[in-house]
């Protein structure tokens, strides 16, 4: 059997945070004792970096875009195709017009029915492009949430060509600017993290005692960046509900995991049911 | 239901093209699949109610991958790979029994068995496990993959463990 591609669903899915708990459990029991398995993560985070620099977002979405159009429309094309070549025939002149016109007819076909296709936002502007940007725009609350696991961080590091997606055990360094962005399905939110030195520091909301209202369903980057300082490692964390909540309750929790550096590493903060948590540690 | 395809694609793509490569072995025809995979996606919008959504791309990306498979006239590195897989050992004849269930598979069984086929088969994933991700009993996975290798024997006169 070709050992070159692997493929581990749990793996994965720990990966991605939409595991059931006691699965998640027992990979972070294994990934104490089995530095094959760290390996293992770390070339998947590697793996997924990689991944975007190959595909990037923009270009991906163009080229599905186009190849759905192309699949959807086809006897259109065909026809169009046919009434160009029939042209050919007659005259060569014309078809000198209704080629390059014909290309203009297909682009604008193309725009005119895939304009409003996708449910697309400028999330990737904002991501790579874009720190200081704040959207004071709040979205309605009209889209259907996805159950389950449905909140989650993203953090970006500024580089100098392009801005580079940090996961899950991803290796930074003292200054490292990061961008923190979260995704939630649920209404308000919480956003801090704790270093090895057991220090919460809360990136959102800041000056209030409740979590803040979300922007929900789309990936939102917070209105301001980070500069990591030289602690050896920092776990950022994401904590929503439905419900507002007083950040006590979440602090509370996070100040018992502060006091154990294994457990600031690996353990999930104890809420009750109708929380959701995530989180990324990133290590120096 | 709404979804932002870009989100899904920055968070899931990684996966689904590792999975793509895993079952296809070729970069140009797993990229290709991934981009089917997430047009899918789109199309199935209404079945993202799941607890698990990775386990939904998982599903599409296996199927779309067998579908390319299937299409193949001849024998790649793929199949062969799955042959492989399937029967553990590079013993002729296994290997013709393997490429036997294969074409069973491809041909004659549901999207859903052949899906289940291949978690079981090549993924070697516990009874359970695919249960938990295809969203059957246990009881209903041994029947699916009880009735193959029933349909199997029928039909080619081979056995499978």
């Amino acid at each position: 059997m070709n050992n070159k591609y692997k493929f581990d669903l749990d793996l994965e899915k720990y990966l991605l945070n939409d595991l059931d708990s006691p699965s998640k459990q027992r990979i972070k029991d294994e990934i104490v004792i089995n530095k094959e398995l760290r390996d293992e993560l770390e070339r998947l985070n590697k793996n997924n970096d990689d991944f975007f620099n190959r595909f990037p977002v923009n270009k991906f979405i163009s080229e599905i875009k186009e190849r759905s159009f192309l699949k959807e429309n086809k006897g259109k094309i065909d026809f169009i195709g046919s009434i160009s070549s029939s042209v050919k025939r007659i005259s060569g002149n014309y078809k000198k017009i209704l080629i390059p016109s014909f290309s203009m007819a297909a682009a604008l076909l193309i725009i005119i029915l895939f304009s409003n296709k996708f449910n697309g936002t400028n999330v990737s502007q904002n991501i790579y492009n874009n720190y200081s940007q704040s959207d004071s725009n709040i979205q309605t609350d009209k889209e259907i949430r996805l159950k389950g696991p449905d909140s989650f961080l993203q953090i970006y590091r500024k580089g100098l060509k392009r801005n580079e997606k940090l996961n899950n055990y991803s290796h930074v360094k003292e200054r490292d600017i990061i961008q923190i962005c979260y995704f939630s399905a649920r209404k308000y939110g919480l956003i801090f993290s704790i270093d090895s030195n057991g220090e919460i520091n809360i990136h959102f909301p800041d000056k209030q005692n409740e979590a803040a209202l979300l922007k929900r369903n789309k990936v939102t980057p917070l209105s301001f960046s980070y500069r990591l300082d030289n602690a050896p490692f920092e776990r950022f964390f994401l904590v929503t509900s439905d419900q507002k909540f007083n950040i006590d309750i979440v602090l509370k929790t996070a100040k018992a995991i502060s006091e154990n550096s294994r457990d600031m590493k690996e353990k999930d903060l104890e809420l009750p049911e109708e929380f959701n948590q995530s989180s990324i540690l990133l290590l120096q | 239901m709404k979804i932002d395809i870009e989100d899904y694609y920055i968070r899931f793509g990684p996966m689904v093209h590792r999975r793509c490569l895993f079952l296809l072995k070729d970069e140009d025809r797993a990229y290709d699949a991934m981009q089917e995979v997430f047009i899918r996606l789109i199309r199935n919008k209404d079945r993202l109610t799941g607890k698990y959504p990775s386990s939904l791309l998982f599903r599409i990306a296996t199927n779309v991958c067998l579908n390319i498979l299937q299409s193949d006239k001849h024998l790649t590195e793929a199949t062969d790979d799955i042959l492989l897989s399937i029967c553990s050992s590079e013993d002729i004849e296994s290997r013709y029994i393997a490429q036997d269930l294969l074409n069973h598979i491809f041909i004659n069984e549901k999207e859903s068995t052949r899906t289940i086929a291949v978690m079981y088969y090549i993924d070697k994933m516990t009874l359970k496990k695919i249960a938990s991700e295809i969203g059957l009993s246990v009881s209903g996975i041994k029947k699916r993959l009880s009735k193959l290798k029933e349909n199997l024997s029928i039909s080619k006169g081979i056995y499978l463990e």
